[in-house]
């Protein structure tokens, strides 16, 4: 990038630039300070220091070719800086603050070998970048003074200084680009990524203007050099000014998560786990075929459950709470019972608590369902969801704690499910048999318990007869 | 002087790890000797991407099917109904195992099994579980998905004779795995890490 474009510009305006962007700087540092990298502090100081560049110009004209070259080796030392940093974001290479992991940007993701080339954007480029500052080191050139006649070698450094960096903001823009399409999640990051597609556009556009401008320096004569070249500092303005603005919009768009890290990363996991071993136990213990006491329980419990006629969902709330509370109470069919095979009630209250904390976020809830069938070509026409669980956890603690009938949670009193899982607890080996428990003293209790040993008498009379 | 893309590609990516994000001195490791860090969200939400699976909800069979080119083999995996194989089911869950999976090297293929009588919740675990294994190199595929080699077994191992115990490193991740699997596939388009993939500066 050549800051003969503000060399040009009259002084006041200057002056009036580097206030604008002062100001730019601290807004876009305030409204960054949050965010993932520190680039919108980064791109907002270089184009302080390019202002005051062009402010120092202004004041102090350069005697000398080789100053020249200077600070052009400068001020495009700045633009790779930007380039590259866009490219090492894109690549997942930048360290992010708050303790987040760096990630490449999707489409990265999905070609590794983007992710090696965006990876050596900065060794690419300042190696050309070192390359053409000694040629024209040793060989001088008006490299600031774009109407003056420049010599052929010229030309070639500014191939070597185009070359790479058009390819790297092109790639980059391209990228943005692919990322603010329909595959982005949320409306705002698509908003985010073709703003950013905007900003590295337009260095394309400016390197490829800067290219074009020393090339005329080089190739054409005095009068249509200088209609030519000021033509082309306008147009390196707009997009500088372009990419200025695009990038700023981009940064200070904000989106929030619409489900916390935190709750993905380890609640959500940790609910995972906990219920994953809670299942895994019921199963064993169940198929396995070594609790014999709550399966014939269980056996009694469906036909109870066809007997009162309530549905599935609550025939599988009323088994669950038997199999948990059976777990937690311990068998003494068991030969080994220990903390490492079963499940604690502190477990089962961590379980309970985990499943409360996820039910609670509105967008993650509806979405804690699993299928109940996993043949591929089915869509999730069956599932099961947390609700019935997150209900037979609950209720296997109550039954456990030997909690009083006067203190139950009052959506269980009036509940068949719980009322059956009561009556069927004895024999399920959850509260040891023979215990003076009583009649139950609610409606819903004395049905269950009466279906419960109709159910159980019928099949003393089947297995007989 | 010529460089052949294959040298020119080891010569990029040696110039790539120059600029990698140093290791976070406090990022968790499996505890092995010569321990490597553990899968990580973030490293799990690449594979998903490279695999075409991120940001979408996606059941095992979508996960399966992604995975087949990547390991250049065939994966078949059934849930056996409980009433079909009764015995099967019952030496399973008296032996702790949730799920079977072989893989056979002459045909290229792997099958998975699971019991149908499985609690959903569990039996989709169990299976993404073993897809963790193939995705991670452990069954000796001719490729892996996973960035890192395979982890080796605990020193109390013996997996042709009984189960993993929990502390098994290869074990842990791909327990991970299986829950990376299971979150970001319930959750598609509202998982934060697929969200800040498209959110890089």
């Amino acid at each position: 990038m050549s800051t003969v474009g503000y060399q040009q510009l009259p002084f006041g305006l200057s002056v009036g630039l580097v206030f604008l962007l002062i100001a730019f700087y601290v807004a876009i540092l305030s409204a960054t300070e949050k965010r993932g990298t520190r680039f919108g502090g980064l791109m907002a100081a270089a184009f302080v220091l390019l202002s005051l560049g062009s402010l120092v110009l202004s004041f102090f004209p350069i005697l000398s070719w080789r100053i020249e070259v200077v600070v052009l080796l400068v001020s495009d030392a700045v633009l790779i800086l930007l380039i590259s940093w866009v490219c090492l974001a894109q690549a997942g290479r930048l360290p992010r603050r708050r303790g987040q992991r760096a990630q490449s940007l999707e489409e990265v993701a999905r070609r590794p070998r983007l992710r090696t080339i965006l990876s050596a954007a900065p060794v690419v480029m300042f190696g050309c970048w070192l390359s053409y500052g000694t040629l024209l080191l040793i060989f001088p050139a008006p490299a600031l003074d774009a109407t003056a006649q420049a010599p052929p070698h010229f030309l070639l450094a500014a191939f070597i200084a185009a070359l790479p960096e058009a390819f790297f903001s092109g790639l980059a823009a391209w990228l943005y680009l692919r990322a603010s399409g329909r595959r982005t999640p949320t409306r705002t990051l698509r908003l985010k990524n073709l703003f950013y597609s905007g900003g590295t556009f337009s260095w394309f556009a400016v390197v490829l203007i800067v290219f074009a401008s020393m090339n005329a320096q080089v190739t054409l004569p005095d009068d249509a050099r200088e209609a030519v070249v000021n033509g082309l500092l306008v147009a390196e303005e707009i997009f500088t000014l372009t990419s200025l603005l695009s990038f700023a919009l981009g940064l200070t768009l904000r989106y929030v998560p619409a489900v916390s890290e935190a709750v993905v990363g380890r609640v959500y996991p940790a609910l995972l786990r906990l219920q994953d071993r809670l299942d895994t136990l019921r199963w064993q213990r169940v198929s396995g075929g070594t609790e014999r006491r709550l399966i014939k329980a269980s056996y009694y419990a469906s036909d109870a459950a066809e007997l009162l006629g309530f549905g599935e969902e609550d025939l599988r709330r009323c088994l669950t709470t038997l199999q948990i509370a059976a777990i937690m109470a311990g068998h003494p069919d068991q030969a080994r019972q220990s903390a490492s095979d079963g499940i604690t009630p502190e477990m089962a209250r961590e379980l309970h608590r985990l499943q409360a904390r996820l039910l609670r976020e509105e967008a993650l809830a509806s979405r804690l369902r699993w299928p109940t069938d996993l043949a591929e070509d089915q869509d999730y026409a069956a599932e099961e969801t947390v609700g019935p669980l997150h209900d037979a956890v609950e209720a296997a603690l109550t039954l456990t704690s030997r909690t009083e009938p006067d203190q139950v949670d009052e959506r269980f009193v009036d509940s068949l499910w719980y009322g059956l899982a009561v009556a069927a607890a004895p024999d399920a080996g959850v509260i040891p048999a023979g215990r003076p428990d009583g009649e139950p003293t609610n409606l819903a209790g004395r049905r269950a318990r009466r279906a419960y040993h109709d159910a159980k008498e019928s099949a003393r009379q089947m297995a007989v007869g | 002087m010529r460089v052949s893309p294959v040298r020119a590609s080891r010569i990029l990516a040696k110039l790539g790890r120059i600029f990698s994000v140093p290791e976070d001195p406090e990022v968790r490791t499996t505890g092995a000797p010569d321990a490597r860090p553990v899968l990580t969200p973030e490293e799990f939400q690449q594979e998903l991407a490279y695999l075409g699976l991120s940001a979408v909800e996606f059941r095992p069979g979508a996960y399966r099917k992604a995975l087949e080119p990547i390991l250049e083999i065939r994966i078949t995996a059934r849930v056996f109904p409980e009433h079909l194989k009764p015995g099967l089911a019952r030496a399973m869950a008296r032996e702790g195992r949730v799920a079977l999976v072989s893989y056979d090297k002459e045909e290229k293929a792997a099958t998975i099994l699971v019991p149908g009588s499985l609690p959903p919740l569990a039996r989709l675990l169990a299976l993404n579980h073993e897809l963790a294994h193939l995705a991670s190199g452990d069954l000796g595929t001719p490729r892996r998905l996973a960035k890192h080699p395979s982890l080796p077994h605990g020193p109390k191992c013996d997996p042709d004779e009984k189960p993993c115990p929990p502390e098994c490193p290869r074990e842990q991740e791909a327990e991970l795995r299986a829950y990376y699997m299971t979150v970001a596939g319930t959750l598609g388009p509202l998982n934060p890490y697929a969200e800040r993939m498209f959110d890089t500066l």
